[in-house]
């Protein structure tokens, strides 16, 4: 696979390639002409060892902690650092970056490539900036608490397309946990309800194996939002190829995969925890009293996932929403405009008192 | 000693005579209230006294008090009706009237109806009226009690000479209807409000991660151990009729109320 040149030009007419995600094509804004990625990377095939790079990933070989980038496809990319929040972000030549995606400043600047950042996958997005845009005003439908200006002092189409970074973690669980369970019976005896519970401890061994659980490894990026906007079809993850960048900006991961591990191995352990109690059966309730769970990796691999964001201030706060870039799935915390919230209470209380005076006036006392 | 002994020979002559038919078109025999057991000042006795005749008259329906020390070996019920018939209670030619009579020995209770009292006295208002008018008896404010009772009394044959008696389906806005309208009112804006704060926010963390499962799970020990049981008994409620509307009236043309205060 080409790597050597990453702001690919048409073939037909040298204009500019951009990613369409509706077709999965590189799409030439000037001429029109589409284009597989392979067919451009081969056309461009320079470097080949790039191309066992990818096929390796391909095989579903584990790459411990990304690889570095080679000088070709270094000299193919911009890097901008945000001296506000700190992301630094990586584009094309041929993607110009205006502001930061995360906290919405307009000044970020220059900066230089380093590090060991290769990712060994890509999902590409799939939707549109347009598509995303509308995710975001149905997003804002329909909140009677959202202040009135927010939505229309939003500029939605500063919408921006980032590939964040993840980390897929491959990993065992194995362990124990014991349930307090109580059966309950009742029936009628003379003038009295007799009501009998039957308490039971019940344990559990068991394991889960998990494939690629993600972990945002970025700590611009909230994880609350990435961890919303789950699930991603790893149906569709792709060897990474610069050839998914153009148009889009990639933050560069910076948390280690050692360190990220530890929101996989809660998440891990939960699963474990939760499957177990699924096979307490036939009981009115049960309730964890413990569990012991150990998590083992087994592989780990580094990803670019991709998510529409877009960062805007109301008043003094920043506010962060994220569309999964793959499934459309949005989220994002609104502002409640207090005035409003005072009204819905003083509503919500009328309507409550006049509805419960009705009731218990007549039927009750 | 004085009173005791009238209540004692009020007990014998009603005994005497709850088995001979009811004499129903002669006029009152006693003051409508009648306290044979000496639990109000003859000042109360006789304020209350006229306050009953006003209302009686006023609304053609007789509003009665009776104290007695005991019932003998009749039920309350049965006494009461003996008392209303003996002493040829009641208003006009419906005999209609409502009596609250108490066994000051058992402390029972009974209120029961006659005539157009039915009418106006449903077996829901009967429920309600006594509930405001226990609490009085229980802390043995005998004068507080009557008095409540006869001013409700009035009201409930206001209401039904107006064609609208006190009964289930009837609108009734009343102090424990306020405040815990209010408390519902308050309750609901909060759930209302939590929901709608809760849409505004999207972003949470998650704690599970059944999206990357790989497999089932592969279960090796499972073992559910027996610990103990417990039996809670608990009375059933007698259950008072639910929701039903309307005045349970006897064959003897009596509907009745009763019970301790």
């Amino acid at each position: 696979m080409a790597e050597s040149i990453t702001n690919y030009q048409c073939p037909a007419c040298t204009g500019p390639l951009r990613f369409d995600p509706v077709t999965g094509k590189l799409v030439c804004e000037y001429c029109g002409s589409a284009y597989d990625t392979s067919e451009i990377e081969a056309l461009y095939a320079q470097a080949d060892a790039n191309a066992a790079h990818a096929a390796q990933a391909a095989a579903g070989e584990t790459q411990p902690e990304g690889s570095h980038w080679s000088e070709a496809e270094a000299a193919g990319l911009k890097v901008y650092n945000c001296p506000s929040c700190g992301a630094e972000l990586i584009c094309d030549q041929t993607t110009a970056a205006t502001s930061c995606p995360y906290c919405g400043n307009p000044s970020i600047v220059p900066g230089e490539l380093s590090g060991a950042l290769r990712p060994d996958w890509v999902i590409p997005f799939k939707l549109t900036k347009e598509k995303a845009i509308a995710a975001l005003k149905e997003h804002y439908r329909k909140k009677p608490l959202l202040p009135k200006l927010f939505s229309s002092q939003n500029h939605l189409e500063e919408i921006k397309g980032v590939y964040a970074p993840f980390w897929l973690y491959d990993g065992e669980t194995e362990g124990s946990a014991t349930f307090h369970a109580t059966k309950v019976r009742s029936w009628n005896q003379g003038a009295y309800r007799v009501t009998e519970t039957s308490h039971f401890q019940c344990e559990r061994r068991g394991g889960l194996s998990f494939r690629r659980i993600p972990v945002d490894s970025s700590t611009k990026m909230p994880d609350e939002h990435m961890d919303a906007i789950e699930p991603y079809d790893f149906g569709e993850l792709q060897p990474f190829s610069t050839a998914f960048l153009p148009g889009y900006m990639a933050d560069k991961y910076d948390v280690d995969a050692a360190t990220a591990e530890e929101r996989a191995r809660k998440r891990a352990e939960g699963s474990t925890v939760g499957a177990l109690e699924a096979t307490v059966k036939g009981y009115a309730t049960v309730s964890k009293e413990s569990a012991d769970i150990s998590y083992r990796r087994t592989g780990s691999q580094y990803a670019l996932l991709p998510v529409w964001l877009l960062s805007t201030k109301w008043n003094e706060k920043n506010y962060l929403f994220a569309v999964n870039g793959q499934t459309g799935k949005l989220v994002g915390d609104l502002p409640i405009d207090k005035g409003r919230l005072a009204a819905w209470f003083c509503g919500s209380f009328l309507v409550g008192a006049v509805i419960a005076a009705l009731v218990l006036g007549t039927i009750v006392f | 000693m004085k009173k005791r002994l009238a209540s004692l020979a009020l007990l014998l002559i009603l005994c005497l005579l709850l088995a001979l038919p009811v004499m129903a078109d002669s006029a009152r025999e006693l003051p409508l209230v009648c306290d044979a057991s000496g639990i109000l000042t003859e000042e109360q006795a006789e304020e209350l006294n006229t306050r009953a005749e006003a209302y009686s008259r006023q609304y053609s329906c007789d509003i009665i008090v009776v104290v007695v020390d005991d019932t003998d070996f009749y039920d309350v019920e049965t006494f009461t009706e003996g008392v209303y018939n003996k002493y040829n209670f009641g208003w006009g030619p419906e005999r209609s009237g409502v009596i609250l009579l108490l066994s000051m020995e058992e402390r029972d209770y009974d209120l029961a109806a006659y005539g157009f009292g039915n009418t106006a006295f449903t077996d829901f208002g009967k429920d309600q009226l006594m509930k405001e008018v226990k609490p009085y008896l229980r802390k043995n404010d005998w004068y507080g009690g009557f008095s409540k009772y006869l001013d409700l009394s009035a009201d409930y044959l206001r209401r039904a000479r107006d064609g609208k008696p006190v009964d289930r389906g009837l609108f009734r806005l009343s102090a424990p209807v306020v405040i815990w309208s209010l408390v519902a009112g308050v309750i609901f804006a909060l759930i209302v409000t939590t929901v709608l704060k809760a849409r505004m926010k999207s972003a949470v963390l998650q704690t599970r991660a059944d999206d990357y499962l790989s497999g089932d799970l592969r279960l090796e020990y499972a073992d559910d151990r027996f610990l103990s049981k417990d039996v809670v008994r608990v009375r059933r409620s007698e259950g008072s009729g639910g929701g039903r509307g309307g005045t349970s009236i006897r064959s003897s043309g009596f509907s009745h109320h009763s019970g301790k205060f």
